[in-house]
C-alpha cells in the first residue's frame, strides 16, 4: 500500500514494545544461552573456554544422530498430519455441520490436558502386556506376544510417539484454522455452490488458498515446536528404551541435568536452533513458491 | 525543671531500649532446601522433626522451601550453575557430593563428628562413609536405602510347587514354572533406567566379580570393564531376559505400574528396593501384603562374590553451603544432627524409613510385619556398593542406558563394557 | 437434482460424522476417565486403571485442594496468565499489523527476527533467565513470569496475527486513510474488531500455555505464596510412589478454567465478520 510505505514513525511505535520485550527477555537469554556452548562447564565450577570441542563431539556422536532422525520423523508427522487434519476438522466443523460445537470442544481437549494425564492414559492403552488395544487385538487370535509393543519395541516406538502427538495437537490447528476461515466471505461459497462446485472443490479451490498465509504461519509454528518436542515424549518414554525415542530435546535435557554437561547442553540447544531456522527456512521458500502460482 | 524531666525521659528511655534488646538473643537466619514434600514418604516426618527442631533452638529462623524430587534437580543445579546456591540442602550420596565439593561448594562436617563422638559412632558405616571425599566427611544419611531386595509372594510359590530361589538354577527353574502358568516370574519397571541397574545388576554384577573389582575397574588399576567377569555378569542379565524372567513391557512401564503386577497376584517376584515399603504397605492387598517375603538375589555358580550380600546406599542428606557463615554453619550442623540422632531414628520407624543407626532398634510391635521383616534382612546381610554410587554421572547415564539397550538387544554386553572402559582415564 | 448424487451425499455426510465421532470419542475418553479417576483411591486406580469407582471418594478433592495449595497458587495462576496475555496480545497485535501492511527494507529480518525465539528449547534459557530476572530483582516476582510469558509469547501471536491481517482487503484501509483517519485510529477501530476470531485463537493459545508452564515457575518462584498451580501439581509425584487420585482431582480443578475460557472465547473465533466491512 503506498501510502503506508514510508512511515518511519508508526512502523517503529507499532514494533516497540514487541520489540523490547523479545529482546531483553528472549534474545538476550538465548545469546547468552549460545555462549555456554563454546565452554566446558558442569555447572558447577568455573567454565573452562573450548571452543568448538563441543560441537565436534556432538556431531561424533551416534545419539545425538539417532535423535536428530527421530526429531525428523516427528516433524514430518506433525506438518503432514496436524495441519492437514487441523484444517480438514476446521472446514468440516466451521459452523454447517451440526452438533460442530460439540465436536470443536471435542478435538480441543488435547490440548487442554496435562501432559502428566495425556502420558499416563496413553502409555496404559498401548502397553503391551496388559493394555487394551493389545487385549482387542489379541481377540482376533493374536497371542500375547505377537501384539506390537507399541513402546518397547525400539523400532515401532518412535511412531507410536509421532501418533500420539499427532492426535494431541490436531484441535490446535483446527481452532488457528477455523480463526482464518472466517476471513472468507460466505458469499463466495454460495456462489461457487450454485456454479455447482462440491464441498470439496470449495475447499481446495477457495479456502485453501485463500488462508494460505496461516498456513505458512502454521508450517512455521509446526516445524519450531516439533523440534522442541519434549514434554510427551519424556513423560511416556524418556527416550527410552535404549534412545529409540531420543529426540534433541531430550537429549539436551539429559545432557545438562542429569550428566552435568551444562556447555554441551548449550552447544545442543544452538544446533537445535540452527537446524530449525533451516528447515524453516526451506519450507517458506516451497510454500511461498506455491503462493505465488 | 525541664531539663530534669528530659534527663528522666531520657534515662528510661535507654533503659527500656536495653531491656527490649537484652530480650532479642541474637537469631541467626539459614535457608533449607528439601524434597521432603507431598507423595515423598518423609514428608511427615520431615514436617514433624522440624516443628520439635524449631521448637528446641528458637534462636534459629529456618527458611524453608519444599521442592518435589523431579524438580528438585532441575532447580538445584539451575541456582548452582547462576551461584545461588541456599545455605543449606538436601544431597545425595557419592557422585552427587564428590561432584559439589570438586568445585568447592560443600562445608565439612568432621568439627561437629569429632565433638559428638557418640553420635558419629552411632552410624552405620554407610551411612557416612557414602558422603566422604578425601577424609573430609560432607553429611550423615538420612536412613539406609538397600536397593536389591526380592520380595516374593509365597503362596504364588507354594500353589504352583516352586521353591524359593537361592540359587542361580532354582531361580531360572521357577521363571520356566511361573511363565508355563502365565504368571510374570519377576515384575520390572525400568522404565527410568536406573531401577535395572540399582536393584538387580549392582548385585548380580557384585555376586559374579566380587566386591573389590569394581572399586579397582574405577580407579584403573588391575580390573577392568572390558575383563571377562564383567561381561559373565552381563550375560547372565541377558539370559534372564531371554528366559522371559520380565513381563513384556519391563522398559516401558515407570516402578508405580510395575508394582501393579505384583499387588494384583500377576507377578511372583519383584526386585526393588526399600523405597517401595510404604507404597506396599498402603496399597498393596492384605492377602499380597500377608504373603510377601524379603530375600537377596540368588547365588551365581563360579561367582567370586559374597552370595550373602545386597546392595546399597546411604540415604540422602542435608549438606552445608560452604559460603555459610560460621553462626550458620552452627544452626546447620545442629540440624544435621538433630534429623539423624537417636531419637530421629526412633521415629524413622513409623514412616517405613529403614535406620541408618547401629544402635537404635525399632520395636516390631509398633510397626508393619513388613517392616520388620526388612530389618531382619538388613541385620542379616551386609551391604555391597551399588555401581551409579560408585561412578561419575557420566559413567552412570552410560551403564543405565546400556543396560536397557543390551535388555533390548541393542546393544552387546562387549560393546557397553568398552564403552565403560572408555571413561577411565 | 440427480438421485445417485443425493445417495453420495447423504454417504460422505455419514462417514463423516463416523469419523468425526471417532476422534471425538478418543479426545474425550481421557478427560471423563480423568474425571472418573479422581474419585478412586490409589489403591484402585493401580489395581484397576479403568473401571468406574465404586464409591466417590470426595475427599481426594479435598486432600488436593490442600496438598496443591490450590487456594494461594489458582488466584496467582490467574493473574500471572490474564496480565500476560492482555500484554502479549496488545504488544503483538500491533506488531503483526506493522509486518502484514506497512512495507519496509527490514520486514523480513524483523519476521525471521522473531522466529528465533520459537527455536529454542525452554530448558536452555533456564539459567540466563534466571540471572537477568536476580539481577533486575524480578525474583519471586509474579513479574518476572509475566514479562517471560508475554515475550516467549509474542512469536507465534505475531505470527497469526500477521498471517491473518494479511488477508484483509487493502482498499477498506485505504478508504478509511482517504477518510482522513489516523493509523492508530484505524488499528484500534477496524483492524483490531475485524481480528475477533484470530484475537480470540491467540488468547486461548497463550492463556493455555501461561496456566500449564511449570519451567519458568519453577526457577522464579520460591515462596510458596507466589507460585502457580503447575508447580503444586507436582507434589502428587513423588520420588517412588505417585498420588495419582489426588493429581487427578487436582487437575480436575486446574482445568476447569481453561475450559471455561475456551468455551467463551469459541464464540468469538466462530462469529466472524458478519457485520461485514467485506460485504459490498
Amino acid at each position: 500500500m503506498e501510502l503506508l510505505r514510508r512511515n518511519p514513525r508508526t512502523i517503529l511505535w507499532g514494533l516497540l514494545p514487541a520489540l523490547l520485550l523479545y529482546v531483553l527477555f528472549v534474545i538476550w537469554p538465548i545469546l547468552r544461552s549460545f555462549w555456554y556452548g563454546f565452554f566446558d562447564w558442569n555447572g558447577l565450577s568455573q567454565p573452562v573456554f573450548s571452543g568448538m570441542n563441543n560441537f565436534v563431539e556432538i556431531f561424533s556422536d551416534p545419539i545425538f544422530w539417532l535423535s536428530l532422525k527421530n526429531n525428523l520423523w516427528v516433524v514430518l508427522a506433525s506438518v503432514f498430519f496436524q495441519i492437514p487434519l487441523g484444517l480438514l476438522a476446521a472446514v468440516l466443523l466451521n459452523g454447517q455441520v451440526k452438533g460442530s460445537k460439540f465436536f470443536r470442544t471435542a478435538f480441543f481437549i488435547p490440548m487442554v490436558l496435562s501432559t502428566v494425564v495425556v502420558g499416563l492414559l496413553w502409555s496404559t492403552m498401548l502397553n503391551s502386556q496388559a493394555g487394551p488395544v493389545n487385549a482387542l487385538i489379541m481377540l482376533f487370535g493374536v497371542g500375547l506376544n505377537q501384539t506390537p509393543d507399541w513402546l518397547g519395541n525400539p523400532n515401532l516406538a518412535i511412531f507410536t510417539l509421532c501418533g500420539v502427538i499427532v492426535w494431541q495437537f490436531v484441535g490446535l490447528y483446527m481452532i488457528i484454522f477455523l480463526a482464518a476461515l472466517q476471513g472468507i466471505p460466505d458469499e463466495l461459497l454460495e456462489a461457487a455452490a450454485i456454479d455447482g462446485a462440491t464441498p470439496f472443490d470449495q475447499m481446495v479451490r477457495i479456502q485453501l488458498p485463500m488462508v494460505w498465509p496461516t498456513v505458512i504461519a502454521s508450517v512455521v509454528l509446526c516445524i519450531s515446536g516439533s523440534m522442541r518436542s519434549f514434554d510427551l515424549i519424556f513423560v511416556m518414554t524418556q527416550g527410552g528404551p535404549a534412545n529409540a525415542t531420543e529426540v534433541m530435546a531430550t537429549y539436551m535435557y539429559n545432557k545438562t541435568f542429569a550428566v552435568s554437561q551444562y556447555g554441551y547442553g548449550s552447544a545442543v540447544s544452538l544446533v537445535i536452533s540452527v537446524i530449525s531456522f533451516g528447515l524453516i527456512l526451506v519450507s517458506r521458500f516451497g510454500l511461498s513458491r506455491k503462493e505465488e502460482e | 525543671m525541664k531539663i530534669r524531666m528530659l534527663t528522666v525521659a531520657l534515662g528510661a528511655l535507654v533503659l527500656w531500649g536495653g531491656a527490649v534488646s537484652a530480650q532479642n538473643a541474637p537469631t541467626v537466619k539459614f535457608s533449607l532446601w528439601h524434597s521432603f514434600v507431598g507423595a515423598d514418604q518423609r514428608a511427615p516426618f520431615m514436617e514433624q522433626r522440624m516443628a520439635q527442631f524449631k521448637a528446641k533452638y528458637p534462636q534459629y529462623e529456618i527458611d524453608e522451601q519444599k521442592i518435589p524430587r523431579d524438580q528438585y534437580q532441575t532447580k538445584l543445579k539451575t541456582m548452582a550453575a547462576a551461584g545461588e546456591l541456599p545455605d543449606a540442602f538436601l544431597q545425595w550420596p557419592n557422585a552427587p557430593t564428590k561432584e559439589f565439593v570438586a568445585a568447592n561448594l560443600l562445608a565439612d562436617i568432621n568439627d561437629t563428628l569429632a565433638k559428638n563422638k557418640s553420635w558419629a559412632a552411632s552410624f552405620v558405616p554407610r551411612a557416612l562413609e557414602n558422603f566422604t571425599v578425601n577424609g573430609k566427611t560432607y553429611g550423615a544419611g538420612l536412613g539406609i536405602s538397600v536397593t536389591s531386595i526380592l520380595f516374593y509372594n509365597k503362596a504364588l510359590f507354594d500353589q504352583n510347587k516352586v521353591k524359593v530361589p537361592t540359587t542361580w538354577d532354582e531361580l531360572k527353574t521357577a521363571i520356566k514354572v511361573f511363565s508355563a502358568k502365565g504368571i510374570i516370574p519377576i515384575a520390572l519397571g525400568n522404565k527410568a533406567k536406573w531401577p535395572v541397574q540399582s536393584s538387580i545388576m549392582s548385585s548380580l554384577g557384585n555376586r559374579v566379580t566380587g566386591s573389590d573389582w569394581l572399586d579397582n575397574a574405577l580407579a584403573g588399576k588391575g580390573a577392568k570393564f572390558t575383563d571377562k567377569v564383567f561381561i559373565d555378569a552381563l550375560d547372565k542379565l541377558k539370559e534372564l531376559v531371554d528366559l522371559g524372567a520380565f513381563n513384556r513391557d519391563a522398559n516401558s512401564i515407570d516402578e508405580v505400574q510395575m508394582r501393579a503386577y505384583y499387588y494384583k497376584g500377576q507377578a511372583a517376584m519383584t526386585i526393588d528396593g526399600s523405597w517401595i515399603l510404604p507404597d506396599m504397605i498402603a496399597n498393596a492387598p492384605a492377602d499380597i501384603k500377608a504373603n510377601t517375603y524379603l530375600t537377596v538375589l540368588p547365588s551365581i555358580p563360579g561367582g567370586k562374590g559374597d552370595p550373602q550380600t545386597m546392595s546399597g546406599v546411604s540415604s540422602t542428606s542435608i549438606v552445608m553451603n560452604a559460603k555459610a557463615t560460621p553462626e550458620q554453619k552452627k544452626a546447620i550442623a545442629d540440624l544435621i544432627m538433630f534429623l539423624t540422632d537417636s531419637d530421629a531414628q526412633l521415629m524413622y520407624p513409623a514412616y517405613n524409613i529403614p535406620v541408618s543407626s547401629k544402635t537404635v532398634t525399632p520395636d516390631p510391635a509398633k510397626v508393619d510385619p513388613l517392616y520388620t521383616k526388612l530389618v531382619e534382612l538388613i541385620k542379616a546381610h551386609p551391604l555391597t556398593a551399588v555401581y551409579d554410587g560408585s561412578m561419575n554421572s557420566e559413567q552412570a547415564d552410560i551403564v543405565n542406558s546400556g543396560l536397557q539397550a543390551v535388555m533390548v538387544g541393542v546393544m552387546k554386553p562387549a560393546d557397553l563394557a568398552a564403552k565403560l572402559q572408555a571413561t577411565i582415564k | 437434482m440427480r438421485p445417485s448424487s443425493t445417495l453420495r451425499r447423504v454417504s460422505t455426510r455419514i462417514v463423516t460424522y463416523l469419523l468425526l465421532g471417532a476422534f471425538a470419542v478418543t479426545t474425550l475418553f481421557p478427560l471423563l476417565w480423568m474425571l472418573y479417576s479422581s474419585f478412586k483411591t490409589n489403591q484402585q486406580i493401580s489395581l484397576s486403571t479403568f473401571s468406574l469407582p465404586t464409591e466417590l471418594h470426595f475427599e481426594n478433592y479435598v486432600n488436593a485442594w490442600q496438598t496443591a495449595k490450590i487456594g494461594t497458587y489458582f488466584a496467582n495462576s490467574v493473574f500471572v496468565s490474564l496480565t500476560s496475555i492482555v500484554l502479549t496480545i496488545v504488544a503483538g497485535a500491533s506488531a503483526g499489523f506493522i509486518l502484514a501492511k506497512f512495507k519496509f527494507g527490514l520486514r523480513g529480518f524483523v519476521y525471521g527476527f522473531f522466529i528465533v525465539g520459537m527455536l529454542i528449547p525452554l530448558q536452555s534459557v533456564l539459567v540466563p533467565l534466571f540471572i537477568q530476572m536476580r539481577d533486575f530483582k524480578l525474583l519471586d516476582n509474579p513479574w518476572s513470569l509475566i514479562l517471560s510469558y508475554t515475550a516467549f509469547g509474542l512469536p507465534i501471536t505475531i505470527f497469526l496475527m500477521e498471517s491473518f491481517i494479511r488477508s484483509f482487503p487493502d482498499s477498506i484501509i485505504e478508504a478509511a486513510l482517504l477518510d482522513g483517519a489516523s493509523i492508530r485510529r484505524i488499528f484500534v477501530a477496524l483492524v483490531l474488531p475485524m481480528s475477533k476470531p484470530v484475537v480470540a485463537t491467540v488468547a486461548i493459545l497463550n492463556f493455555l500455555n501461561n496456566w500449564k508452564e511449570f519451567s519458568f515457575a519453577l526457577i522464579f518462584l520460591t515462596r510458596d505464596d507466589r507460585k502457580t498451580l503447575p508447580l503444586g501439581l507436582y507434589n502428587f509425584l513423588g520420588a517412588y510412589t505417585a498420588d495419582y487420585a489426588g493429581l487427578m482431582a487436582a487437575l480436575m480443578i486446574a482445568s476447569i478454567p481453561l475450559l471455561v475460557l475456551y468455551f467463551l472465547l469459541q464464540e468469538q473465533i466462530i462469529r466472524g465478520m458478519t457485520a461485514g466491512a467485506v460485504k459490498g
